[in-house]
């Protein structure tokens, strides 16, 4: 199969990955930070070798500014519910996953408002004066995608974060499609939070994600419990990481991640983010040359582009295209609405969904020359049906 | 008696969390200190479970070096 549905989660895993969840299942299955015996004590190095890991990836000040999570939903949640309170305002931008726009959703009920700025793509200007523009008196927090998982269009995160503490509002970015694809310092950003899937562009396994907090007194948890720390106290403990880890974590998953991150690390971001925009741009120029194709994503341009891209084969459903790719010719898409309502009103495609076809280091020239000529030939008889 | 005299020796540097006792444990190998892991044994230098670190000489030294490096100590036995 040619696998390019790497926004929804990256395959394959670099080897070590693999390598590095098995071993910690056969030979480390001890309970990390809860007992003090000898194979307890290496699980829970490994998982600090993880956390230390992820520190330096985004330049975290702190080891333990690093919070694991089981994906990036996880991880948004826990800032969006354990930080706005009644009548407080939210500004998000109208590229958000269902992950931010339904805890937002969710909030309402609790006298939480949120508030829609329009992305403009290509524009950094006017995307910036669109939040400008959304914030109200009572909005405490921006919550803003880094790049949008259905037209890959990258939102300009250090300017709305430098925009945001203007008027004392904390800032949440979501980096699921950007996180080991694009160069994500915190504290050159200066964000407040940030979310990331470990099993995506940071090549982790399933079930694993992170969240970053820049300074935790304002956070409410998400979850309370047991964190193997001052069990005497019923109060859940004010330390991090202990605030927003409760119960055992997935060692094996955080193992992996560790591996998924040093494999990132060693290739470096710069050449996996070339080679995907290098992919992306060739995509981008084979399907712009169909007849009948219609392209949602903008012409690529570094700046402004994460490597995926959206389409549909006119007279025919996104998940109809995808089935035939699938069935017929064993290539891997997502189709549909993929979890972002939004972005799709914006396109116009709400009815119809698009075909999205996502990029990673580990596809090459022959899988996008595959996937364009699968589209050639499904776009042709389509087009000739009609005749 | 030898194996009592080391262990009378030894002193534990009582921290908050797991994390931190590895934190802890590396920032003490950036000065030369090494330090062993193990769980706190007196409950009340917790409150509860935590872990500290066990150091046969250098004690003192790295309390100052992790009140510098902002490590929250509970206990020093």
């Amino acid at each position: 199969m040619i696998y390019l549905d790497n926004a929804a989660t990256t395959f394959p895993k670099p080897r070590a990955v693999y390598g590095a969840v098995n071993s910690a299942i056969q030979n480390y299955g001890a309970n990390p930070g809860r007992s003090g015996h000898k194979m307890s004590l290496k699980a829970a190095e490994l998982v600090y070798n993880c956390r230390e890991a992820a520190a330096n990836f985004y330049n975290a000040p702190n080891v333990e500014n690093i919070i694991f999570t089981p994906n990036c939903t996880y991880a948004l949640n826990t800032v969006i519910m354990g930080f706005l309170k009644p009548g407080d305002n939210a500004v998000v931008s109208n590229v958000e996953h269902n992950s931010v726009l339904r805890p937002l959703e969710f909030l309402k009920s609790r006298e939480v408002s949120y508030t829609v700025a329009d992305v403009v793509h290509g524009d950094f200007d006017a995307t910036v004066d669109n939040f400008r523009n959304a914030i109200n008196q009572n909005t405490r927090l921006f919550v803003i995608t880094h790049a949008s998982n259905v037209t890959g269009t990258i939102l300009p995160v250090g300017r709305l974060t430098a925009l945001a503490h203007q008027y004392g509002i904390k800032v949440l970015i979501d980096t699921a499609q950007t996180s080991g694809v694009l160069p994500i310092d915190v504290q050159e950003l200066n964000v407040d939070f940030l979310a990331a899937p470990g099993h995506k562009g940071l090549m982790g396994p399933m079930g694993t994600g992170i969240l970053y907090i820049k300074e935790p007194e304002s956070l409410s948890p998400l979850v309370c419990g047991g964190t193997g720390s001052s069990s005497l106290d019923l109060k859940q403990p004010d330390t991090l990481p202990d605030r927003f880890e409760s119960g055992t974590c997935n060692l094996p998953g955080i193992c992996g991640l560790k591996k998924g991150i040093d494999f990132v690390n060693s290739v470096s971001i710069k050449k996996i983010h070339n080679h995907e925009y290098s992919l992306l741009v060739s995509l981008y120029d084979k399907l712009s040359r169909i007849n009948g194709v219609v392209l949602y994503t903008p012409k690529p341009s570094a700046e402004y582009n994460a490597p995926l891209i959206s389409f549909n084969v006119t007279g025919k459903s996104s998940e109809e295209t995808a089935e035939i790719l699938n069935r017929r010719y064993s290539i891997a898409v997502r189709a549909g609405l993929h979890c972002a309502p939004l972005t799709h009103k914006m396109l116009g495609t709400e009815e119809t969904g698009a075909v999205r076809a996502s990029m990673s280091y580990f596809n090459n020239n022959n899988d996008i020359a595959a996937l364009a000529n699968a589209i050639k030939n499904i776009s042709y008889f389509e087009n000739k049906k009609f005749k | 008696m030898n194996n009592e005299v080391k262990y009378m020796t030894k002193q534990f540097i009582s921290v908050s969390s797991i994390t931190y006792a590895m934190k802890a444990k590396s920032i003490l190998r950036n000065y030369g200190i090494y330090a062993d892991i193990v769980k706190t044994s007196k409950i009340s230098d917790s409150k509860g479970c935590g872990y500290s670190l066990v150091l046969l000489k250098n004690a003192d030294k790295a309390v100052s070096i992790l009140k510098e490096n902002n490590i929250n100590i509970l206990a020093v036995n």
